[in-house]
């Protein structure tokens, strides 16, 4: 990979795959940063690199839950995430926290579908491929999740 | 009834809301990837530069125990090429005539077991002289040294014998029964035959011999 594609890779889906690891993880920017680490080292590249990454990073940030869930189990505390997920928009948009809590509160799988579909422009395929489901089962979680969130939002539906 | 639902690329109102909200930076350092990203390059041309090594080196080796196993199997199609020759016993040599004798230097005593044409005559495994390497030429005892123990001393060889000392070798020349100028001594005259080993038996003796302050202790 030239460092012309990594610099791109970097520019377009660092962010998007912080905020796809972060509602697994304290630490996401760790998690993405070896992933990138990993497509480097890669002597072959993959064939869909954006792909490629999120389901890598999605495998390192689960991995990582699991080691913080020990700790915390061990040290018997809970480490909470205040922060908003997204910058303060601008105008008339939707809130910055507003849309940070309701992606909090949706389900997982729906969460990351929406998420690789919206801010990483995955295709379904390629979300399927990820999740280790079918196109169809995607592109249904990321239509539920777009539904659970209107509803947090409290925003009607389109088609009503 | 199909249940595949439909992939709608019109995105509806909210989706259009949530792609505009832009997810907050985080810490991944644009600059700490690229220098990865640059060391690993290196580090990948290194390699494939020593790729050859290995494959060579091994290469190397095979031809090296082909080689061996070649030379191996030749000695064994024809084994007198690698025959060594194991002589316990140094083979009596038949002096040619005009060969310098050394016992007519010394003088020979009766009961001398120096060997004398007759006995050597007598040997069974007389080897003609000029199919054994000369002793008494110069330089001889550096080609031939495992020819040389058991060869009588030549005393007229004095450059090279006086490395183990005149008195060695005046002790050899009396049990030899030499004449000449003898040094004073009370050890027994004991009469056998003065050969290179028995010279170095006596040096060594001397040289080891408690009190003696010799060279070798």
């Amino acid at each position: 990979m030239n460092p012309d594609e990594l610099a791109s890779l970097i520019e377009t889906h660092a962010s998007p795959l912080e905020l796809f690891a972060r509602h697994w993880c304290d630490d996401p920017a760790d998690v993405v940063q070896g992933a990138f680490v990993r497509l480097i080292e890669q002597t072959e590249q993959p064939e869909r690199p954006a792909a490629w990454l999120y389901r890598v990073v999605r495998n390192a940030a689960l991995m990582q839950r699991r080691s913080e869930r020990r700790r915390r189990n061990h040290e018997g505390h809970h480490s909470g995430q205040t922060a908003d997920w997204f910058e303060p928009s601008p105008g008339d948009g939707l809130d910055s926290a507003a849309a940070t809590q309701a992606l909090k509160e949706i389900d997982d799988q729906c969460r990351e579908a929406v998420i690789a579909r919206l801010w990483g422009a995955l295709t379904f395929e390629e979300i399927g491929e990820m999740t280790g489901t079918s196109s169809s089962t995607a592109h249904r979680r990321y239509l539920d999740g777009l539904d659970q969130l209107r509803t947090k939002l409290g925003m009607s539906c389109q088609n009503e | 009834m199909s249940t595949r639902p439909s992939f709608s690329e019109r995105p509806d109102e909210l989706e259009q809301m949530l792609s505009r909200l832009k997810p907050r930076e985080g810490g991944v350092s644009r600059d700490r990837l690229m220098f990865l990203a640059g060391r690993q390059e290196v580090l990948r041309e290194r390699a494939s530069r020593r790729r050859w090594l290995w494959p060579a080196a091994t290469a190397a080796s095979w031809l090296m125990t082909a080689a061996v196993a070649g030379l191996w199997m030749q000695s064994l199609v024809d084994p007198a090429r690698s025959q060594m020759a194991h002589d316990d016993q140094p083979a009596a040599v038949v002096e040619s005539p005009e060969r310098p004798d050394p016992e007519s230097a010394l003088g020979r005593p009766e009961d001398s077991v120096a060997p004398t044409p007759e006995r050597l005559s007598a040997t069974p495994a007389a080897i003609p002289a000029t199919s054994r390497p000369r002793t008494d030429e110069p330089g001889s005892w550096r080609r031939h040294p495992f020819e040389m123990v058991d060869t009588p001393l030549n005393f007229e060889d004095l450059p090279r014998l006086s490395m183990v000392g005149w008195r060695s070798m005046e002790q050899a020349r009396r049990a030899q029964g030499g004449g000449g100028q003898s040094l004073p001594t009370t050890e027994p005259v004991v009469t056998r035959r003065a050969t290179y080993a028995y010279l170095m038996k006596l040096y060594l003796d001397e040289q080891t011999a408690p009190g003696a302050g010799g060279d070798v202790l």
